[in-house]
């Protein structure tokens, strides 16, 4: 089986995706690495210096591409990508890919989970695999029923049929609805696992509590380390995730729940510091400063989360503005918007 | 995989069904109880009936024990009924009904809502539930990727991966923890909070794919079929026999049916008439007459009329609008007998 590992990061989070790549690579030299570039090339960011081959934004050849970067912000569009990425590595023609989030500290080696993808067609992680304890548990599940059974950082196909059908309703569900809106029952590209189960009978779903730790699951997981050994119920823990980690609060597990703190996390903690101290090698200091490229017009404006809104509300309307980032033309969206919502740009969009 | 999990009282079928009817689906339950009398005549049926008293008789002519909800001692049942409306409560009583079979010595448990119809021998579905902890029916197949519908989609999101108009159960730890979780999850939030994520008793359904090892996803079309996987599904009568995608369809749920208005097949997919459905519109005919054969006119003017309990209910949806989400938010019995008397002092 010919196996792939991959990554999605735009550039000023490619140190995270650094540390993923480079845990990944201790444990599986043997095995290529790929970072799916959400953003425009930059002289710091070059497939022979680093631990991941790059791969531009426009080899996925996502349909409407210029479309799909405005409709949405930097982290919604490196979500949003997710099943493009996994389509095409497919594609190339590897027989399995391992899909991790950028900020994802790889442990162990991952043969068990490469076994059982030989036998599934698709492996999805639970937050959970048992009712949560504690005061907050009700608040945990409430959650999870929020934003989907399974956890989106950890997901892995197969090269067959039935994948692949569940991999293009995945695309077409991700190009245009991969958003943050609860009420909708949305929750960006993450939801929509919930789906998988149903529609790929040979789906499997991971029940080893070593993968997929995160700061949901960490109450349960009781991680321990020995010898510099992580392990999560006893068993290695392969996989730990950093979901919402931020380098500059190192206290903090997540910014998504800042009572956690991360003394409180028993051992664990350990694990937070080794995590904070590689992604200082991977210089998280200088790519965190790399400006997003594609959060501004070609004249230099900002592009405003209010403006991908309305660019989504007007659904196939938008089609006749051509490439949306483009400022010039009385047909572009620059124009229309200095027309309609001037409000919305910098100065009212007068002068 | 076959579990070594039997309670280990000795019965004579390990195997058993129920469900829970309120007193406006006493026409409903009646047909369910009758169809599937035609095809497994000896398997044991428990109901519980939230209804009159005189509807007790006629069900258990049907081979059915019937038991009064007022008669039943499931946990937090006095909460729930002050609580939750009648279609909050029969789908809060789900968990609990499964481990009263249990605790009445059946190995096995099935779930069926009382709006489904029979029409073939459920054997090979009540094999697997045999096989497996927890059996739950996707409300899609794999057929669904390939013609998505947006629809569908959004209600599912809201609704749950899973129906839960069949659920079966075998008794073992895993269920066990699994029922009883479910059970004090839905004493409280058996809701339709979409924003919160939830969906009566069907979204903590979802969780079982996370928190039950051995679940199996029961993905027969025949068994648990519903106007929500009909546009998908190749459906033909032939003889009186119903068959989808070449299969017999042993079980249909006619979820959001109201006979009273038989050319809608469901009130929760409004434009969805019955004529425009092929040979499954032969099928809704055929329910709507068991219905009316059944005495569904009479079970119109009943409401879900819960004896003994209903006017306190009545008085506890007063309550729950005059304090808001204070009532459901609470857990303790002394809250309640406390909320009890403001409102009692302001009456």
């Amino acid at each position: 089986m010919r196996l792939a590992a991959a990554t999605i990061a735009s550039r000023s989070r490619v140190a995270l995706a650094r540390a993923t790549a480079l845990t990944f690579r201790r444990f599986h030299p043997e095995l290529p690495f790929f970072l799916l570039l959400a953003d425009e090339p930059h002289e710091s960011i070059r497939s022979e210096q680093e631990p991941f081959e790059i791969l531009p934004f426009c080899e996925i050849q996502a349909p409407e591409e210029s479309r799909f970067r405005f409709r949405y912000g930097e982290l919604e569009l490196s979500y949003a990508a997710t099943p493009f990425l996994i389509g095409r590595l497919l594609e190339l023609g590897f027989d399995g890919v391992l899909f991790l989030k950028q900020e994802t500290l790889v442990l162990d080696r991952l043969d068990p989970l490469f076994e059982l993808l030989a036998r599934h067609s698709i492996l999805l992680t639970p937050h959970f695999l048992e009712p949560p304890r504690g005061r907050d548990a009700f608040t945990r599940e409430r959650n999870v029923l929020r934003a989907g059974v399974f956890n989106g950082g950890v997901v892995a196909f197969s090269r067959c049929q039935e994948a692949r059908r569940v991999l293009d309703w995945w695309q077409q569900k991700t190009l245009r609805l991969c958003l943050l809106e609860v009420e909708e029952g949305l929750h960006y590209e993450q939801r929509w696992l919930d789906f998988f189960p149903s529609l790929a009978p040979s789906c499997g779903i991971v029940r080893d509590p070593g993968i997929n730790v995160g700061h949901w699951n960490l109450a349960e997981r009781r991680i321990a380390v020995r010898d510099g050994r992580v392990t999560a119920c006893g068993v290695p823990c392969r996989i730990f995730r950093f979901s919402g980690y931020e380098p500059h609060r190192p206290d903090w597990v997540t910014r998504y729940n800042p009572e956690l703190r991360v003394e409180s996390t028993g051992e664990a903690a350990g694990v937070f510091r080794r995590y904070q101290l590689l992604l200082e090698e991977c210089g998280w200091r200088h790519t965190f400063g790399l400006r997003y490229a594609w959060e501004y017009f070609d004249n230099g404006e900002r592009i405003t989360p209010a403006m991908r809104r309305l660019y989504r509300l007007l659904g196939d309307e938008v089609e006749r503005f051509g490439n949306p980032f483009l400022s010039a033309g009385e047909g572009s969206f620059y124009s229309w918007l200095r027309s309609h919502a001037p409000h919305l740009l910098v100065g009212g969009g007068r002068g | 995989m076959r579990r070594t999990c039997w309670s280990g009282v000795a019965v004579a079928e390990p195997l058993a069904v129920t469900t829970v009817i309120a007193a406006n689906y006493v026409a409903q339950g009646r047909v369910m109880v009758r169809s599937l009398r035609r095809f497994h005549p000896d398997v044991p049926l428990y109901i519980v009936l939230a209804g009159p008293r005189d509807s007790v008789g006629a069900l258990e002519q049907l081979g059915a024990k019937v038991v009064l909800l007022s008669e039943m001692r499931f946990p937090g049942l006095r909460g729930m009924l002050l609580r939750y409306d009648c279609k909050q409560l029969c789908a809060a009583l789900k968990p609990s009904l499964l481990g009263w079979l249990f605790d009445l010595g059946h190995g096995c448990a099935v779930f069926v809502d009382p709006d489904v119809l029979v029409l073939d021998t459920l054997e090979p579905c009540f094999r697997v539930v045999l096989e497996h902890a927890l059996t739950l029916t996707p409300h899609i197949g794999p057929e669904f990727a390939e013609r998505p519908d947006e629809h569908l989609e959004h209600t599912l999101l809201m609704a749950g991966m899973f129906n839960g108009g069949f659920i079966g159960a075998t008794d073992c730890d895993e269920t066990r923890r699994f029922l009883g979780w479910w059970r004090r999850r839905l004493r409280t939030h058996c809701v339709e909070e979409v924003r919160e994520g939830m969906h009566f008793d069907q979204r903590w359904l979802d969780l079982a794919a996370a928190f039950v090892a051995d679940l199996h996803i029961l993905r027969d079309p025949g068994c648990n079929a519903a106007y929500w996987r009909l546009p998908w599904l190749e459906l033909e009568e032939r003889a009186g026999t119903f068959f989808v995608q070449g299969q017999p369809l042993r079980l249909f749920h006619f979820s959001g049916y109201d006979a009273g208005r038989p050319e809608f097949a469901s009130r929760f997919r409004p434009g969805w008439r019955v004529d425009e459905l092929g040979p499954a519109a032969a099928l809704f005919r055929l329910y709507q007459r068991l219905l009316l054969e059944e005495g569904w006119m009479d079970c119109l003017d009943r409401g879900c009329g819960l004896p003994q309990t209903y006017k306190i209910v009545r008085l506890a949806r007063q309550v729950r609008r005059l304090l808001g989400g204070a009532l459901r938010a609470s857990h303790r019995p002394g809250d309640l007998l406390r909320l009890w008397k403001v409102w009692c002092g302001r009456a």
